[in-house]
């Protein structure tokens, strides 16, 4: 039985989308989408969102400035940025926007969903 | 008026110091020392302005009340120095003591104009009428050494510090050297006291512009140090033929008193005339000697040095070039890499699945290709090979670029404007469809919803345009448009906004065109669209 708590995925690729997707949907309730601004007129639309997979690199609105945005509107929301880069700067960045962790591209099943487990407590 | 050959010197100095001012500061007008420097040099100008009166038939208060003038600039040169050497050596600047010590010469500039204390009365020696100095004087002559004390203390600290570089210690010593020289003005000083010492303040003065300016000027990125040996060196070389010329005007003064009479200008004006055209060639061919026997192999030296700052500047730039190159790799290889990851690793699982097998089918080759596409990309920019050039029609090779994008471009309307058929030019007709296929592409993605996309040539004659005729090829749209923070990168590699480009199109292309001898550029409005400029020589 899928947890009560939906999960977002943010991410413009398609084959990253795919993959969180191959790995939570047997477990989790999945709403997917490919941009930033559709991140966050899912989440002003959408009740019971535990935790947000955001990607850091997408086109137009990069994934620092939706993970601001979405911390002034839903304090409570996890969110998890994915980034293909792995650098201290970015994570600490990340984390001083607000952000509950930090994924670096390739990731393994495990991880992602021992992350969901450990925010969805 | 009553002219004074003694004047020739030090007004020649006035105007070369204001000419020095106004060059160095047109080379860099915003550079601070370049500021400090012409003011400097608008100081010396004002102080050696107390030489003009004395040829004219100036009475002794008028004379005065200049040399009252000028001591007013002379008391703010030693801090307008000091501050020169501490904004050249990046030193801090401590605003109290800098407030001190200017307040120190206001206070000296308004006794000077106000008070008999600095300057209390006129001398009169042979050669021209000198202030007096009045009970203060001492007191600015202090404030010199005790600023030139800790000029040189700034001097010391800086050549002390272990992590400048040597070229930077050769660029203080050449400063200090200037400083050192202007220093040897101070024997002016003792004219003030009724000694009759002839002021040779302007030599020194004059030399310590040269070095300076040539510093700032010319400089600034050679070793400095041969050219702090070679203008010392000179200016020795050139006072010694100003005192020469000196001694020789008192001489033909003194003969002139005694069998011609004192007022005979024709003698002075014919002994400059002389000097000044043997100067120039004894200057060279003893500036010659000196370079035989002092400076051998200086001008190889200097080539040899700049040309190793040169690869050392290549290298830096190319290992942050790798370093970049390096960050993008891994980035853009990273999201195939997951998918591929992911689906592999479910694959025991759910090879029985027929929705994992469909998504599996689509996703895996998809990602594999684009791997290999990056890695295609990376060979052609990473060792892009050599043009091989040929004489091409570019209007062909527009016209059939033109045809291969136009498969893809759906909803585009595509407009040609094109020079005439008959210009040719030297190419690499592959690569130049590589370049320009690339642009394309990029201009399309642009509009995914429709639009124009123009393409225009033109043709600069040799009348027409300065320099070489050039070919001009014009690729526009009217898509989504760049912002102007973005468009200074999109010739970086990686950088892209696309979903699925590697961003190496349009560094490639920019490769292509410089391996061509042409340039590239873009204007860009979000909204407006795009416009690429290609320009190849004919």
């Amino acid at each position: 039985m899928p947890h009560s708590k939906k999960i977002l995925i943010c991410d413009d690729e398609e084959g990253i989308r795919e993959s969180l997707k191959l790995i939570l949907c047997d477990t989790y309730s999945l709403i997917i989408v490919d941009s930033g601004e559709q991140a966050i007129d899912t989440l002003s639309k959408t009740k019971d969102i535990g935790i947000v997979f955001l990607d850091i690199k997408m086109p137009k609105v990069s994934g620092m400035d939706i993970l601001k945005e979405i911390r002034k509107k839903h304090p409570s929301i996890k969110i998890i940025m994915v980034t293909g880069y792995k650098s201290v700067e970015t994570a600490a960045e990340a984390s001083r926007l607000g952000a509950d962790g930090y994924i670096i591209k390739p990731f393994k099943s495990e991880t992602i969903l021992e992350t969901v487990q450990k925010n969805l407590k | 008026m009553h002219f004074n050959p003694h004047t020739i010197l030090p007004i020649a100095c006035l105007i070369f110091a204001l000419c020095c001012g106004v060059f160095v500061l047109s080379k860099n007008p915003k550079a601070p020392l370049n500021r400090i420097f012409f003011y400097i040099c608008l100081n010396i100008t004002a102080w050696f302005s107390f030489y003009i009166p004395f040829n004219f038939n100036t009475s002794e208060s008028t004379l005065l009340l200049w040399f009252r003038i000028s001591y007013c600039f002379i008391s703010f040169l030693p801090i307008m120095c000091f501050t020169f050497i501490t904004t050249y050596l990046n030193a801090p600047q401590n605003k109290l003591w800098y407030q001190v010590n200017s307040s120190i010469g206001i206070i000296f500039c308004l006794i000077s104009l106000f008070t008999p204390w600095m300057v209390k009365g006129v001398s009169y020696y042979p050669w021209h009428p000198y202030p007096t100095a009045g009970i203060t004087h001492p007191l600015l002559i202090i404030h010199c050494a005790y600023l030139a004390y800790f000029t040189f203390k700034l001097r010391l600290d800086a050549l002390k510090n272990k992590t400048i570089s040597t070229k930077s210690k050769s660029h203080i010593k050449y400063m200090s050297a200037g400083i050192l020289v202007l220093g040897g003005g101070a024997l002016d000083f003792i004219g003030n006291y009724n000694i009759p010492f002839y002021s040779i303040g302007y030599i020194s003065t004059a030399a310590f512009l040269v070095i300076v300016t040539t510093a700032i000027v010319k400089h600034q990125l050679m070793d400095i140090e041969i050219v702090v040996r070679k203008s010392l060196v000179y200016s020795i070389l050139v006072t010694l033929i100003t005192l020469i010329f000196l001694t020789l005007v008192l001489l033909t003064e003194k003969l002139s008193q005694n069998y011609i009479g004192y007022h005979n200008l024709f003698n002075s004006i014919t002994l400059s005339l002389v000097i000044a055209l043997i100067f120039i060639p004894l200057k060279n061919k003893i500036q010659s000697i000196i370079d035989k026997i002092f400076f051998k192999g200086t001008q190889e030296q200097i080539a040899h040095e700049n040309a190793i700052l040169k690869e050392k500047v290549l290298q830096t730039e190319k290992f942050k070039a790798i370093a970049n190159l390096a960050s993008g790799i891994a980035h853009e290889i990273k999201n195939p890499l997951t998918v591929l990851q992911t689906f592999s690793e479910h694959l025991p699982q759910k090879k029985d699945d027929p929705e994992f097998i469909k998504t599996y089918q689509t996703l895996v080759p998809k990602e594999i290709n684009r791997i290999n596409a990056l890695v295609q990309d990376l060979l052609a920019f990473a060792k892009p090979s050599q043009p091989q050039f040929e004489t091409i029609n570019p209007n062909q090779i527009i016209k059939e670029v033109i045809s291969l994008a136009s498969l893809q471009a759906n909803n585009i309307q595509i407009k040609q404007n094109l020079e005439e058929d008959s210009t040719t030019l030297k190419a690499d007709p592959n690569q130049l469809k590589q370049a320009l296929l690339n642009i394309i592409m990029n201009a399309i993605d642009a509009m995914p919803n429709g639009g124009t996309l123009t393409i225009e040539t033109t043709l600069s004659s040799p009348k027409a345009s300065v320099g070489n005729p050039a070919y001009t090829i014009t690729i526009s749209d009217t898509g989504h448009g760049i912002n102007a923070q973005d468009l200074k990168h999109i010739f970086d590699p990686f950088f892209t906004k696309k979903h699925n480009g590697t961003g190496l199109g349009l560094s490639i292309t920019k490769d292509i065109i410089e391996k061509h001898g042409g340039t590239i550029s873009a204007e860009s409005k979000l909204t407006n669209g795009t416009e690429i400029r290609i320009t190849l020589p004919i």
